[in-house]
């Protein structure tokens, strides 16, 4: 049986970490950087409630940010497709999320572990171009560390953050690779839509000096429906 | 609670939004006169009427402009900044 | 306790659950479904309260909850409405506003003294002698005043709030509501129907339309069938609709949950408020709506009385006199309009079943016994003239008094919506215009009564907000109702001993009303502040109409155009519980925050952040904040400064763009090195400050105050909105955590942290460079500044990893007697060096040269935002300046912030920091004060809280190294 894995033995960790502890997670290394919560102990619990309600914490995984004048061109010639409208989002290859913030802003985000090789390629051909000289590619914003991450998912997620969030994000009216910027909880918040298989689920992106305030936020409005915390594993 | 449409993201309750108040053109500082000057930085129309006001979308903090009036408090339209700016304003230099 | 049988078929009842609680002590049994009220009523228990004034006995006389003679306490909960409220097992209920006993109420005797206390008479009265108000009338009056008890301890239940969307909302569920709700999501509109009471129908389920009373009934039961079938319609029962804001924002309370529902269309069909006639003792148990004792019989199976007068200026009241009749009861009607114009069809079903009925009479007074308890007979004559009854009058035994005179519309949520409540005074029918788009009536609060018509008139509605949906549908867009009368133009009678109530809330009489008019309050709005009239609990929905037409006739005007009232929101009763929900205080946690914690820092809310103000075991604050600053000042010290305010500016115009938004220069300012910030607003005021890092050519990193960076951040986007310059900003205020490690031993820590190739001495990296390295392993950005006077590195990281390089650097930093500390201490060792702090040593007026900051201007520039301004203020200075102030250590009353600074007894100034050095064993400090004074070397006058005056001496401001030596190291 091989040696729990400790989030303090990693440098990068999530704000959160000790919430997760609390509640027995079981953690499982990224790389040196990073170790997430594989599952809080109970794997087939998890799995059944990512399709009633659950949240996960994903603020550990790869994110990314184009801003700026060039920004579209920048996002289509580095071979990815830069959504066609405001507010919604795009997937990439392997997963990965490219949203569209504005005229000249996306954010990238990868909802599961294999989707961070999206993030990671777009960032380093911007990094490339940028070494090389080129100026109109827009600029980096670290969303990785302006931002907490979490996955809501469930038949009861838009019941739930109706509850917080003003905005209508019933299946009806916001749709798979919908974003919505708005508030929540008296905060701003951005709403991406990225369905796991046929199951509703919610991206939510927040400040991330606010991740603390945001769990136990969710977590009890989340009682009403039975909802749970799960862990990484549960929402691939 | 009123609803403000955001050119950027839509329908929205107002209070995800702030004012800056009337769109205003600056006088150039370097020529206009103390008088002048100072009413451009205290004084405020007060119109009761239509107004062109500045507002900003708090949570992604986009800037946008909005014709309301002020007695009926009736938003009556919501444009881009490059709509109606498409030029460098209000820089302080005199062709600004 | 008297056990009495229910009637058979009570809607709302189930005889198989019997519920045991107490009033007043006693204990009394009702069943699943009665409310208090109903409970009560069915063991013979009417009299539920005492009148807020006179302590008048008092009872059921809406059984809707739209009066408050039947406000009660419960544990934790006063004012309750007990003809709303359901009975537990156990409830524990009592009576409010009594002394003694509810039946015995010693207080009651206030009746007798009522002519010395007319309307109004508290603006007069408690003056005399002088001082006489507040010892001795203020605590009796406070105690009589209100009518229930808080309970302050009392911790409700879970209160949250949701939102809800919806195209068309439906507030009441009654025969027009079900109808507009059906006819809508037929046509695939989502709706939400809405009713207050625990089961939709509205008066569908006690009311009755035709002479055998089923019609009603049946058709109800089908409505609701169809309802529970729709997909597309969300009942909610139980529910209020509270309020209307802009743009059909609605307010809709069930239980402890605040639904903020926004509807695309808005059906109004909230229904009529039944109102009383007005004679002596109308306000006595045993004087009820006709509505009232039908509710009491359909929905709880209780016969309000055995012998029954009802009062009738309508065919309702006929009835409510049939119903009385089939539950068992004789019934008598006085009918105030003449024979010609009774004609209708339950009137003819009266006639037919042979009860007796007195024309053109009405009501001269109720009879009572001396307690008042309950009424027990009726003195009534012919009507004489408008609001005159003949001398002739008869006498009738009877313990039910039912009145059926008319309605108003329950309009508040219309006029919440800007609708104006028009009446015609020679029909008495009410209208309600003005309203907002997408705001649509149905039903009997849009004046339309017969039951067929009703439900027509519910699928108008529907089929106008099915327009403004833009559905197309084939509904009837209109149709003509058949008029119907139901309101008797003046049921208001007059009695020599008066007691004849027109606001049942505020004991007023008919003589009040006119007094207040005679006393020069002529208008409405005035009378109704004067006498109080409809600003009682139940918001003058039984009282409205009746002031409204005694002012108009004292006034000699129709009620038409004395108007009758308006309404704010709410629409009735919410708990503060429902108001806050889940409190949702967005709080910001640094990287470090639990560390702070575990560390003993004392937590501090800045903002919306979370900061350590100092650490220690708190036992002497003080104390401990002076040895964080010695260490600092001899070994090395350790701050988070995560919450300082970041923000990258990026783009080729970058350095143009600070250029004009900051006061100093930034052309020039090469890569890799820090300059400091100064912010003025349009006026030239100092808004803000911070430190500008030059990445590269086209990257610039800078800091802001915590409090101002999301300002800042905003305002730099209007600007750049307007400008067009080739600028991106970005704020990474949470994206790093930043921690200053400052004191002589800095570098030493700083070198174990960092590779032997990164070069850290006093010449590769000097005083306001800039570097980037890894610290502990880690990206950083490093530079150093000044702010606590020694040598310091400001390290910027992931915020992801800064825990981590925080127990680096203090693991590290053990040998060299590292310690972290908090804000005040760091607030400490910035004041002995003399630097400001925004917001703490400016005001709204501070510029920058009453600060000593003109070195940060850079006049020559050809626009920054302040320079007009600033220009123009110097040409004429204020009348103060800041200096830096010194007292010796040895006083025994130490001055304060805040504390004036006076000249000649007069304020020129105030203290805007001061603390007694721990390291110059002064009190030094900063203060505005004359500028005539603001020589080093004078003194100026300070005053302690406690009035102490000292001679403070003005010193030069840069208190502790005045050369800069140690931050240069």
């Amino acid at each position: 049986m091989p040696a729990p894995i400790n989030p303090n033995d990693f440098p990068h960790r999530s704000p959160i970490y000790r919430i997760h502890q609390g509640l027995g997670a079981n953690f499982t290394a990224l790389d040196d950087q990073r170790a997430v919560v594989a599952d809080y102990g109970d794997a087939g619990v998890e799995k059944a409630a990512v399709a009633q309600l659950a949240l996960a914490d994903l603020t550990l995984l790869a994110r990314g940010g184009f801003k700026g004048k060039g920004c579209s061109e920048f996002v289509q010639q580095a071979g990815t497709y830069f959504p066609g409208f405001n507010n919604t989002a795009l997937l990439m290859s392997k997963g990965g999320l490219i949203a569209r913030l504005s005229n000249a802003e996306v954010m990238t985000v990868a909802p599961h572990i294999k989707a961070e090789a999206d993030i990671s390629a777009l960032r380093d051909v911007w990094q490339a171009r940028r070494d090389a000289g080129d100026q109109h590619i827009a600029y980096l914003a670290p969303r990785d560390l302006t931002h907490g991450c979490f996955s809501l998912s469930g038949e009861h997620a838009a019941t739930m953050m109706a509850k917080i969030c003003a905005v209508d994000l019933r299946d009806h009216v916001f749709g798979n690779l919908d974003v919505a910027q708005t508030l929540a909880a008296c905060t701003s918040m951005v709403v991406i839509r990225c369905d796991i298989g046929k199951t509703l689920r919610l991206l939510l992106l927040f400040d991330i000096a606010q991740t603390e305030y945001f769990w136990g936020i969710i977590i009890d409005a989340m009682g009403e429906f039975s909802g749970k915390p799960v862990g990484t594993n549960a929402v691939i | 609670m009123k609803v403000m449409h955001c050119p950027l993201n839509g329908p929205r309750n107002i209070a995800e939004f702030i004012t800056f108040g009337e769109v205003n053109k600056m006088p150039v500082p370097d020529t206009v006169d103390d008088r002048a000057w100072a009413e451009f930085v205290f004084f405020a129309n007060n119109t009761a009427g239509v107004v062109r006001e500045w507002w900003c979308h708090t949570p992604t903090n986009y800037w946008f402009i909005a014709d309301r009036h002020t007695v009926s408090d009736e938003i009556l339209a919501t444009y881009t900044i490059a709509e109606l700016f498409p030029e460098p304003f209000n820089t302080g230099e005199s062709d600004g | 306790m008297v056990k009495r049988a229910r009637l058979p078929g009570a809607l709302l009842i189930d005889q198989k659950q019997p519920i045991t609680f107490t009033f007043e002590g006693k204990t009394y049994q009702g069943y699943a479904g009665d409310t208090i009220a109903s409970a009560l009523a069915g063991a013979g228990q009417w009299v539920l309260s005492r009148s807020f004034k006179y302590h008048r006995p008092r009872g059921i006389l809406t059984m809707a909850g739209q009066d408050s003679n039947t406000l009660v306490q419960l544990l934790g909960m006063p004012n309750v409405l007990a003809d709303k409220t359901l009975i537990t097992d156990g409830l524990q209920v009592e009576a409010q506003n009594y002394t003694g006993s509810l039946m015995n109420d010693k207080e009651a005797e206030i009746s007798k003294v009522a002519r010395f206390l007319p309307v109004g008479f508290y603006y007069r009265a408690f003056f005399r002698p002088k001082g006489i108000r507040n010892r001795i009338w203020e605590p009796i009056i406070r105690a009589k005043a209100g009518l229930g008890k808080v309970d302050t301890r009392h911790r409700g239940g879970y209160y949250d709030k949701a939102y809800g969307h919806y195209d068309v909302v439906v507030a009441g569920g009654g025969l027009a509501g079900m109808s507009a709700a059906i006819s809508a999501a037929q046509h695939g509109a989502s709706v939400l129907l809405v009713d207050e009471n625990p089961i939709l129908g509205g008066a569908m389920n006690y009311a009755r339309a035709d002479i055998k009373g089923k019609r009603l009934r049946a058709r109800c039961a089908q409505l609701r069938q169809t309802i529970a079938e729709s997909a597309n319609i969300t009942v909610m029962t139980d529910t209020v609709c509270n309020a209307w804001y802009v743009d059909h924002w609605l307010a809709v309370i069930k239980g402890c949950r605040l639904h903020k529902v926004r509807a695309k269309q808005f059906i109004l069909a909230a229904g009529s408020l039944e109102q009383p006639a007005i004679f002596h003792n109308n306000d006595l148990p045993g004087v009820m709506m006709g509505s009232a004792a039908q509710r009491l019989m359909n929905l709880y199976g209780i016969l309000p009385g055995k012998n029954a007068v009802v009062l009738t200026g309508n065919d309702d009241g006929y009835g409510v006199a049939l119903e009385l009749r089939e539950a068992g009861a004789q019934v008598q009607i006085i009918e105030m309009r003449d024979l010609a114009l009774a004609q209708a069809t339950l009137h003819d079903g009266c006639v037919a079943a042979g009860l007796r009925i007195h024309y053109g009479s009405a009501i001269y007074a109720a009879k009572a016994d001396r307690n008042m308890h309950h009424i027990n007979g009726v003195e009534f004559g012919k009507i004489a003239g408008k609001g005159t009854i003949a001398k002739e009058h008869q006498q009738i035994s009877c313990d039910l008094i039912c009145m059926s005179v008319g309605y108003t519309p329950t309009y508040q949520l219309a006029l919440q919506a800007g609708g104006k409540l028009g009446y015609d005074d020679d029909t008495a029918i009410f209208s309600i215009e003005n309203l907002p788009k997408g705001f649509h009536l149905a039903g009997s609060l849009n004046g339309v009564f017969a039951t067929d018509d009703v439900q027509a008139d519910g699928q108008r509605a529907a089929a106008q907000a099915l327009d403004g949906l833009e559905i197309t549908h084939s509904l009837a867009a209109d149709f003509l109702p058949v008029m119907v009368q139901v309101n008797h133009p003046w049921p208001i009678f007059e009695h020599p001993d008066d007691k004849n109530f027109v606001d049942f809330d505020e004991d007023l009489m008919v003589k009040d009303i006119r007094n207040a008019v005679k006393e020069g309050y002529n208008e409405l709005e005035l009378v109704k502040r004067f006498s109080t009239v409809g600003m009682g609990p139940s918001q003058g929905r039984h009282a409205a109409l009746n002031a409204a037409r005694l002012v108009a006739e004292a006034t000699d005007r129709q009620v038409r155009d004395v108007g009758v009232t308006t309404a704010r929101p709410p629409f009735s009763r919410e708990t503060l519980g429902v108001m806050g929900g889940r409190v949702f205080s967005p709080e910001r946690l640094t990287p470090m925050h639990h560390r702070h914690a575990e560390l003993g820092g004392h937590a501090m809310r800045v903002g919306a952040w979370w900061r350590p103000g100092h650490y220690g075991v708190g036992v002497d604050r003080v104390a401990e904040i002076n040895s964080e600053v010695r260490n600092v000042r001899e070994n090395v010290g350790l701050i988070d400064v995560s919450t300082l305010g970041g923000l990258e500016i990026l783009g080729a115009d970058a350095a143009q763009f600070l250029n004009r938004v900051y006061t100093f220069a930034y052309l020039k300012q090469p890569i890799g090195r820090a300059r400091y910030l100064l912010m003025t607003n349009e006026a030239g005021t100092v808004i803000d400050d911070g430190v500008a890092c030059r990445m590269a050519e086209d990257r610039f990193y800078i800091t802001a105050t915590s409090s101002g960076v999301d300002r800042v951040c905003r305002q730099m986007l209007w600007l750049n909105a307007q400008w067009h310059m080739d600028i991106n900003i970005i704020n990474v205020t949470a994206a790093y955590g930043g921690m200053n490690l400052a004191g002589p031993n800095a570098r030493k820590v700083l070198q174990k942290l960092v590779s032997d190739e990164v070069d850290i001495s006093a010449e590769g990296f000097p005083y306001m460079g800039l570097r980037e390295f890894q610290v502990a392993g880690i990206p950083a950005i490093v530079f150093r500044v000044g702010f606590v006077g020694e040598l310091g590195y400001e390290i910027h990281v992931p915020a992801t990893a800064a825990e981590y390089v925080w127990d680096q650097v203090l693991a590290v930093g053990q040998e060299f007697g590292i310690q972290p500390f908090g804000l005040e201490t760091q607030r400490v060792l910035r004041l002995e060096k003399g630097h400001f702090i925004v917001g703490q040593d400016t005001d709204a007026m501070s510029t920058a040269e009453e600060i000593n900051m003109t070195w940060a201007i850079t006049q020559k520039k050809p626009f920054f935002i302040g320079k007009r301004s600033i220009e123009l203020r110097n040409r004429a200075l204020s009348k103060r300046k800041k200096v830096g102030f010194r007292l010796p250590s040895g006083i025994t009353s130490m001055p304060q912030e805040s504390n004036l600074v006076l000249k000649n007894n007069k304020m020129t100034g105030f203290i805007s920091s001061v603390w007694l050095s721990p390291t110059l064993n002064a009190v030094i400090g900063f203060a505005y004060c004359a500028r005539e004074d603001a020589q080093i070397g004078n003194h100026i006058t300070i005053k302690c809280d406690d009035g102490t005056l000292h001679q403070a001496e003005i010193i030069s401001p840069h208190f502790y190294d005045p050369d800069n030596a140690r931050q240069k190291l």
